[in-house]
């Protein structure tokens, strides 16, 4: 018989704020995190978070002095349409670009038990489903939801491409 | 008049009709205390009274914290906490097309459990629980809006005040389903 996979006893979370929910993102399905000013000049294709959870735009709170990040979602890479200047002559020809997530600035890293942990309640479970959140944990007086964000690409957009990539937090 | 034969034990006729009576009487009163009593839950939206079974109900807590589900429909008003365990929480105001009701100390989370399924619902407040028969829930009257009559179980009586009575397995079945 083979010997059984360690278990998992805690998950390593970046905690982060979207519209008064606390969201909880593994740390292994980041490999790095910059500034917004940073991402005109680079070759990713930036997605806001609040889009992709159905959030009112309220959820990146810029307008309050809430700083924003953009973290690079690993091995995610989505088809983004060639643009020609004469709509007549496109190809249909694509490229791929790097998934960066638009997110408000997070507070911490922090790991989580999975002791800790609950499943989301029958009824919302379908919901937070679509939306990759797995899980709610108790932290102090916060719940913080459990995301899983290839998940939650994979079930929003179509032909993501994945690829195995070094984890790397900047 | 004939000879009274002693040898046969002939029960007066008037014997026999009281004995009817007595048993009539005695049959009613089982069925008195046979019948069923069930335990209701009643409390109100707005100024109307509802009611869920007892047997529906798993307890009844005062609104704490609401953590607000990203993604969740608008009558999912979030998750809480119960001593450990989380559990949804439906705004049943918005699940029947109510009007939404001002905030209130008496709000009150009944925790409604049919079969596996399971949530809090938020109500106004809580007016009583309350032991009655089960044949004084009746079919409910067919003047209710359509936004509530395909949840009705019936309807019964407090103090004089029409109570619907919801039934939670057409709700809990209505939200997964969709």
């Amino acid at each position: 018989m083979g010997a059984r996979p360690a278990e998992i006893d805690h998950v390593s979370v970046l905690v982060f704020r979207v519209m008064g929910a606390w969201i909880g993102l593994d740390t292994e399905q980041i490999t790095g995190m910059t500034d917004t000013g940073r991402s005109s000049e680079d070759d990713f294709d930036l997605v806001p978070i609040h889009e992709l959870l159905g959030l009112d735009a309220r959820g990146l709170e810029s307008a309050d002095g809430t700083r924003q990040k953009v973290i690079f979602v690993k091995g995610g890479y989505l088809p983004v349409q060639l643009e020609q200047d004469d709509p007549a002559k496109n190809t249909g020809q694509h490229e791929e670009r790097r998934i960066g997530l638009v997110i408000n600035e997070p507070e911490e890293i922090v790991d989580i038990p999975v002791k800790s942990m609950r499943p989301l309640p029958f009824l919302v479970a379908p919901h937070g489903d679509l939306n990759g959140l797995w899980a709610v944990a108790q932290s102090q007086d916060e719940m913080i939801f459990m995301l899983d964000v290839r998940k939650l690409i994979d079930t929003k957009f179509v032909g993501v491409r994945w690829l195995d990539e070094r984890q790397v937090i900047e | 008049m004939g000879e009274y034969d002693d040898r046969v034990q002939v029960k007066p006729k008037s014997e026999e009709i009281l004995d009817a009576f007595r048993q009539r009487n005695s049959d009613c009163q089982i069925i008195d205390v046979e019948e069923e009593l069930v335990q209701i839950i009643i409390f109100q939206l707005h100024d109307t009274l509802f009611g869920i079974y007892g047997s529906d109900a798993k307890e009844v807590l005062e609104v704490e914290k609401i953590t607000v589900v990203p993604g969740s429909p608008g009558f999912i008003l979030g998750i809480v906490n119960v001593r450990g365990d989380v559990e949804s929480v439906i705004d049943l105001n918005r699940f029947l097309q109510l009007p939404p009701e001002r905030e209130s100390v008496k709000a009150r989370l009944i925790i409604a459990q049919n079969g596996e399924m399971r949530s809090g619902i938020r109500v106004a407040a809580i007016r009583d629980v309350v032991d009655i028969p089960k044949s004084s829930v009746r079919p409910a009257i067919s003047t209710l809006g359509e936004n509530i009559r395909h949840y009705v179980i019936g309807e019964t009586l407090y103090n004089g005040q029409h109570v619907t009575m919801l039934d939670m397995d057409r709700i809990f079945s209505k939200i997964v389903d969709g």
